[in-house]
């Protein structure tokens, strides 16, 4: 076989494996969206579930719940991936120590997320005695994320250019100044792009959450914004279902008439969240590349 | 070929007196400077002095430790954590090799310039203010550092109207003065170039030469080059290297003319390196 044939077959092959994934993708999000997209509407997304009897209504609260945890779990995971991505990238010196570490985020990001929340059940959920709570799901899906953002920021760091650091050193400014004011701003993007995917995947998340933060959320009212509140959204200490469970739970133990419906409008729902969160991902780092490396 | 080709090398000092002897005041004496990668010995028992106002050029083949011993002087092979430097560099009469010694702090009085321009992704104006600013300096004075060292390596004109553009956006050539600029706006006593025109063309080669003969009224420098006519032309003395050891330093006139030792000629009239 000569060599422009096997190019040929080769380009061809991957080509094909490349539309297969395509449209595995397109499929799936056709469909779903085809399910659900006419479920979406305007109470949907503003409303709470409606009754047992009645059915109807939204997904208000979960909706508000999904952003509210990813928004708690990134205030948590964010400083901590930060801060070990750094030391993982600039101070980790090769040796035992760090190989035991790199062992361990591997372990732990390799841990099915059913597994961590059974292990949230039991610290977070029962030896701090907050019940099912969004802190405890926070806590849970931290576990989660955490090995994923160290390993963002580690990565980012790493594919900045020796060259920056040399130069910065040589003049006389500090390891810890060129970390912060040379390296840092390089890695941005890289950092930026990282973190919303992670997003992506903790907006997601189910079944850390079903021991943590529960499969229910309390009725809410969404004008009282005291966080000590028990019906207050900001509670961290109540229980919440996010959108992810509420699929789950419709779908395997909902009574009520519509249940299918919801589930579909629900996961149309999630699917756009998602979506959002890796386009924008895209264009945030495209975005910040830009402003760092061009015009400003 | 015979060692007549030496001759043929074009130097600066040609239509010049060399310095008087008692003229030269040396601005760093290295004594005994030992460089270890793990157990690879690539510098040897260099005692080397760079002399105030002057250029000294470090020549020699690939691997013989230039950029090694030049990386020395303002302890950037601290940054690397399997090399051990021994000896001493004497600077105003302080060894400068002691751990104890803020290895920080020195490098701030002695500059360096790198083989590929390294801009900071920054502004072109941020690439300047950046150093000067941590260590205190105000924002017109800062501004007041950026166009003066623009001015001196002669890119004020070129980049006066996009000074907050990034440093990105400039040619090789530019860029590597900028480097420049960047450098001796830390107001450092030396400059230290690793081979700071290698990776560019002939035009802005010269612009930088033209440069470094100028800013040695202000500086002492210290260049490593591959290119022999570069070091004739520019440096006024020259440190032949091989395999780690300093084999020859004189007067670039001397050295060039009359190396005294036979791997010098053999280097520089090509049948190696
Ligand atoms: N970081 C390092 N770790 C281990 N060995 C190194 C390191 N840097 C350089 N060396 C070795 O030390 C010796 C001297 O290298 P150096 O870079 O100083 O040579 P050079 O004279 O600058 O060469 P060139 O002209 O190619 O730049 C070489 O044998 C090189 O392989
Ligand atoms: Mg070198």
């Amino acid at each position: 076989m000569n060599a422009k044939l096997t190019d040929r077959i080769a380009t061809i092959c991957f080509y094909l494996i490349a539309f297969l994934i395509l449209s595995v993708l397109a499929i799936l999000i056709g469909f779903i969206l085809y399910q659900g997209l006419h479920v979406i509407d305007w109470t949907f997304i503003t409303q709470p579930p409606g009754s047992i009897l009645t059915g109807g209504g939204g997904v208000a609260p979960q909706l508000f719940n999904s952003f509210y945890l990813l928004v708690l779990t990134m205030l948590i995971t964010i400083p901590i991936g930060l801060g070990g991505g750094i030391y993982m990238a600039e101070y980790a010196k090769p040796g035992k120590w760090t190989q035991m570490i790199r062992l361990s985020i591997e372990v732990l990001s390799s841990l099915p997320s059913i597994v961590v929340g059974l292990f949230g059940l039991l610290l977070f959920v029962q030896l701090t005695g907050w019940g099912f709570s969004l802190l405890s799901g926070a806590l849970a899906l931290s576990v989660f994320n955490l090995p994923l953002m160290v390993r963002v920021v580690e990565q980012a760091i790493s594919a900045v250019p020796k060259e920056q650091t040399e130069a910065s050193l040589a003049l006389g400014v500090t390891h810890w100044q060129t970390i912060m004011k040379v390296i840092l701003p390089a890695a941005l993007p890289g950092i930026i792009t990282g973190f919303i995917l992670a997003s992506g995947r903790v907006f997601g998340e189910a079944a850390a959450l079903l021991f943590t933060a529960g499969m229910t959320s309390p009725v809410l009212d969404f004008t009282n914004w005291d966080p000590s509140s028990p019906t207050s959204p900001l509670n961290p200490l109540r229980p919440a279902s996010t959108l992810a469970v509420h699929i789950w739970k419709i779908n395997s133990e909902s009574i009520v008439s519509d249940a299918s419906k919801i589930a579909a409008g629900s996961s149309a729902l999630l699917i756009i969240g998602v979506l959002i969160f890796n386009l924008s991902a895209r264009f945030l780092g495209q975005w910040f590349y830009k402003k760092l490396t061009s015009t400003r | 070929m015979t060692s007549q080709a030496v001759f043929q090398f074009q130097t600066a000092q040609e239509n010049i007196h060399p310095l008087p002897q008692m003229e030269q005041v040396t601005q760093l004496e290295a004594k005994q400077v030992n460089v270890f990668y793990g157990s690879k010995h690539a510098v040897k028992d260099i005692h080397l002095s760079l002399y105030k106002n002057s250029v000294t050029a470090f020549i020699g083949p690939s691997g013989c430790g230039k950029s090694t011993f030049l990386r020395c002087l303002n302890r950037m092979n601290d940054t690397i954590p399997s090399a051990k430097v021994t000896g001493e560099i004497m600077i105003d009469g302080i060894n400068m090799n002691q751990s104890e010694l803020n290895a920080t702090q020195i490098r701030r009085h002695i500059g360096m310039v790198f083989q590929k321009p390294n801009p900071f992704m920054k502004s072109i104006f941020e690439n300047i203010a950046f150093a000067p600013r941590l260590y205190g300096a105000s924002k017109a004075e800062c501004k007041q550092l950026v166009e003066e060292s623009l001015q001196k390596v002669g890119l004020w004109d070129e980049v006066k109207d996009r000074l907050h553009h990034s440093a990105l956006e400039l040619s090789g050539g530019q860029q590597q003065r900028l480097c420049i600029a960047r450098a001796i706006a830390m107001k450092p006593s030396i400059i230290l170039l690793d081979e700071p025109t290698s990776a560019l063309d002939p035009i802005s080669t010269s612009k930088i030469e033209q440069l470094i003969l100028e800013l040695k009224k202000d500086f002492t420098i210290a260049i490593v080059t591959h290119n022999m006519q570069q070091a004739a032309r520019i440096s006024d003395y020259t440190a032949f290297f091989y395999m780690g050891d300093l084999i020859e330093f004189n007067h670039t006139n001397q050295l060039f003319h009359q190396p005294s030792q036979q791997a010098t000629i053999d280097y520089l009239t090509g049948r190696f390196g």
